[in-house]
C-alpha cells in the first residue's frame, strides 16, 4: 500500500495531474470523434511527448487510451458510430436505447460502467504488477525473446481478420525494424546511403501515417455514416431496475475484460465482444439482446474499460505490449530512454507507481467530465470532418517534421498513410506492423545475447525450465493457429458444397 | 486477384531482403552476425507471401471474396500525389506556402465548397499552427521562399 501511496504522491505533485487531465479529456474527445481513435491521437502526440519527462508522458498516453474508452461509447449510442473499435458492440444495444427515448440512462451506465471495471482493473493491477514483475526478473534475454515471440504469435492469434494477412503486416513489421545499425556490431543495414535511414525506421512517422493519415484516405473513400437520435438528455441516472439488471454483466465484464486485456493481442475489442456473447448466452432473455437492454450497454463498456487497465500488466511488468496502442507506449518510453520490464519497479518506482495511481484519479476524472459534461461533447460531433481530417493532417505534417527537423520523416509518413489506406481496403490490418516494428528490435537484440549467453546452443531453450514453457506456449499458440485456419478453410468448402 | 498480386509482392520483398542480408553476414550460432534476423524475416515475408498468392491462386471462397477489387477514385489519387509532393518541396517552398496548398487539396477532396472558402480556411489554420509552432515553441519549419 505505501508504494501506492507513493504514487498518489508522484501524481497529486507538480503538473502530472494536469497531464492526467489533459490525457483523459483528450482520450474522450477522440474516443468521441468517429475516425479518429487512440492509436491516430497517441500516434499525433508521440513528438509532444518527448519535451517531457518519461513519467508525465505516459500518464498522458495511459489517459487517451483508456479515456477514449469512456468516449467511444457516446457516439455509439447516440450516432450508432462507434467512436472506436472497442465501442463496436455497444452500438447494438446503445443505439436502440437513444431510439427508444433512454438515451441518458444509456450514456449514464455506459460512464458508471467504464469507471466501475476501470477501477476494478487498476485495483488488480496495482496487486498483480509487482508480483509479475518480481517472477519476470527470473527471465534472461533466452526467456525475454521467447515471451516476445509469444506475445507476437498470441496478436496474430487474435487478430480479428486473417491470420496469415496478420502474419504478413507483422513479418513486414519485423523487416522494417531491422533498418539502420545493428544493434550489436553497428553494420548499416538497408540503408542505401541514405543518412535519414542509419536511425532506421522511425515508430513515430510510421504510427501517425498509418493511423492517422491511412484513416484519413480511408474516410474520403467511405465516409462515416451518422444517423443522429434526436433525444433530450433528461436524466442520466440509470433506474434501480438498470443497476438490477446491471449489476452480473458489470462484474463478468470487468473480470473477463481485464484478464483477456493482459493477454497479448487480446485487447479491448476482443474482451467487449467476448463478454456481450457471454451475456447474451447467460441471459434469460437474450432475443432482447440488440433490441436495446441496459446489459447490452453496460457489460461491453465494462469489459473494453478493464481490458484497457489490464493491458499495462504486460507493459509494466515485462515490457510486453499487449496491442498497438500500448506499442506505441512502449516506443514513447523506449525513446526516452526508459525500458519497461521487470526492473522498471525498481529503477523507475515515480513512473511504476505513478501512473498506477494516475489511472485511480483518472477514471474519476472521466466520471466527472462524461457525466454532467456529455451534453457539452456531443456538440462536438457537428465539427465537419474535413475539417477535422485537415488538422491531422496538418498536426501529423509538423509532428513528422519536427522529429528531426527532415523532410523524409513527413515523406516516410506520407508513404504509410498510403500504405495504411491500402492495406485497410485489401483486409490487411496495420498493427500487427506497428507490433513488429517495435518488437523486432527487442526481440533480435534477446535472440542475439540468448545465443551469446547459451553459447549457441540451442538445446539451451529446452534446458533453462522458464524458457523450455514459454517454448511449448509458443509451439501450442502456432499449431492451434494452424489448426485454426484449417478448420475456417474446411468450414468455407463444406458451406461452397465443395 | 488483389490479394494474389500483394503475396507476390511480399515474395519478392522477402527474397530481396534475404538475398541481401547474405552479405551482412549470418554469423554462427555462437556469435550470430547483422544479417541473422533480416534473414529470417525476409524468409518469413517470403513465405507468408507465398501462401497468400497460393491461397489466392487455389481461389477458396474466402480468398475469393477478400480479393475484391480496390476502387482508387480520382480524388483520392489526387490526395495521394499532393501527400507524396508536399515534403519533396518542403523545404524549397516553405511551410506557410506548401502546407496551405496541401490543406486546400485535402479540403477539395472531402467537400464541395467554394474555393475561396477552402483558402481561407487552410490559410488561417496554417497560420495559428505557424504562430503556435514556429513562433511560441520554438520548432523550426522551413522558410522557403517565404521571407519570415
Amino acid at each position: 500500500m505505501v508504494p501506492l501511496l507513493y504514487g498518489f504522491g508522484v501524481i497529486l505533485s507538480g503538473t502530472n495531474l494536469l497531464y492526467c487531465f489533459l490525457g483523459v479529456l483528450l482520450g474522450t474527445l477522440v474516443g468521441l470523434l468517429p475516425g479518429l481513435g487512440p492509436a491516430a491521437a497517441i500516434s499525433l502526440l508521440l513528438p509532444t511527448t518527448f519535451a517531457l519527462e518519461p513519467t508525465a508522458a505516459l500518464i498522458m498516453l495511459a489517459g487517451i487510451y483508456y479515456g477514449a474508452m469512456y468516449g467511444g461509447s457516446t457516439t455509439s449510442i447516440l450516432v450508432n458510430v462507434p467512436g472506436e473499435a472497442a465501442s463496436v458492440v455497444t452500438c447494438l444495444d446503445g443505439y436502440e436505447l437513444a431510439r427508444k427515448g433512454r438515451a441518458g440512462p444509456a450514456l449514464g451506465m455506459a460512464a458508471f460502467a467504464s469507471f466501475i471495471a476501470g477501477t476494478l482493473g487498476v485495483v488488480a493491477l496495482t496487486f498483480v504488477a509487482p508480483p509479475m514483475a518480481r517472477f519476470a526478473l527470473r527471465f534472461g534475454p533466452p526467456e525475454y525473446f521467447l515471451l516476445l515471440l509469444l506475445g507476437l504469435s498470441l496478436v496474430l492469434h487474435l487478430s480479428g481478420g486473417s491470420m496469415l494477412k496478420a502474419g504478413l503486416m507483422a513479418a513486414m513489421g519485423l523487416s522494417l525494424g531491422t533498418i539502420g545499425l545493428d544493434p550489436m556490431t553497428g553494420a548499416q543495414r538497408f540503408t542505401f546511403g541514405s543518412i535519414t535511414l542509419l536511425d532506421g525506421i522511425g515508430l513515430v512517422p510510421v504510427a501517425m501515417g498509418l493511423f492517422g493519415v491511412g484513416e484519413i484516405l480511408t474516410n474520403l473513400v467511405d465516409p462515416p455514416r451518422m444517423e443522429r437520435v434526436e433525444t433530450r438528455l433528461r436524466s442520466l441516472l440509470p433506474t434501480r431496475q438498470d443497476w438490477r439488471d446491471s449489476r452480473g454483466p458489470l462484474a463478468r465484464g470487468s473480470i473477463l475484460g481485464f484478464l483477456v486485456g493482459v493477454l497479448p493481442g487480446g485487447g479491448a475489442v476482443v474482451a467487449s465482444f467476448l463478454t456481450y456473447a457471454l451475456e447474451r448466452r447467460l441471459s434469460k432473455h437474450p432475443e432482447a439482446f440488440g433490441k436495446g437492454v441496459i446489459e447490452g450497454v453496460a457489460a461491453p463498456e465494462a469489459a473494453n474499460n478493464a481490458a484497457a487497465t489490464g493491458a499495462f500488466v504486460p507493459l509494466l511488468t515485462m515490457g510486453i505490449p499487449a496491442n498497438a496502442v500500448i506499442a506505441l507506449m512502449l516506443g514513447a518510453l523506449l525513446i526516452q530512454g526508459v525500458t519497461p520490464g521487470p526492473l522498471l519497479m525498481a529503477q523507475h518506482p515515480q513512473l511504476f507507481w505513478g501512473v498506477i495511481a494516475s489511472m485511480y484519479v483518472g477514471n474519476i476524472m472521466l466520471l466527472v467530465l462524461n457525466l454532467p459534461l456529455v451534453g457539452l461533447f456531443v456538440q462536438l460531433l457537428k465539427v465537419p470532418y474535413p475539417l477535422l481530417a485537415t488538422i491531422v493532417v496538418l498536426s501529423s505534417a509538423i509532428g513528422a517534421y519536427s522529429l528531426n527537423n527532415n523532410p523524409y520523416d513527413v515523406l516516410i509518413m506520407m508513404a504509410m498513410g498510403i500504405l495504411g489506406y491500402l492495406c485497410r481496403r485489401s483486409g490487411f490490418e496495420p498493427a500487427p506492423l506497428v507490433l513488429g516494428l517495435v518488437l523486432g528490435p527487442l526481440m533480435e537484440v534477446a535472440l542475439r545475447q540468448g545465443l551469446l549467453i547459451m553459447e549457441g546452443e540451442l538445446l539451451g531453450f529446452i534446458r533453462r525450465p522458464i524458457s523450455f514453457v514459454l517454448l511449448l506456449m509458443v509451439g501450442f499458440v502456432v499449431c492451434s493457429g494452424l489448426a485454426r485456419i484449417a478448420w475456417a478453410r474446411r468450414k468455407r468448402l463444406d458451406t461452397a458444397g465443395m | 486477384m488483389a490479394d494474389r498480386w500483394a503475396g507476390m509482392a511480399f515474395v519478392l520483398v522477402g527474397l530481396a531482403q534475404a538475398g541481401a542480408s547474405l552479405s551482412l553476414g549470418l554469423g554462427t550460432a555462437r556469435e550470430p552476425g547483422a544479417g541473422l534476423l533480416p534473414f529470417l524475416t525476409g524468409g518469413l515475408l517470403g513465405t507468408l507471401g507465398l501462401a497468400l498468392a497460393l491461397r489466392s491462386w487455389r481461389g477458396t471462397p474466402g480468398a475469393r471474396r477478400e480479393a475484391t477489387a480496390s476502387p482508387f477514385p480520382t480524388r483520392l489519387m489526387f490526395v495521394a500525389g499532393t501527400l507524396l509532393t508536399y515534403p519533396l518541396l518542403l523545404e524549397r517552398g516553405g511551410f506557410l506556402f506548401m502546407t496551405t496548398i496541401l490543406l486546400v487539396a485535402i479540403l477539395r477532396a472531402f467537400s464541395g465548397a467554394r474555393l475561396g472558402r477552402h483558402v481561407g480556411v487552410a490559410a488561417i489554420l496554417v497560420l495559428a499552427s505557424y504562430l503556435v509552432f514556429s513562433r511560441w515553441l520554438g520548432v523550426p519549419l522551413p522558410r522557403g521562399f517565404v521571407p519570415f
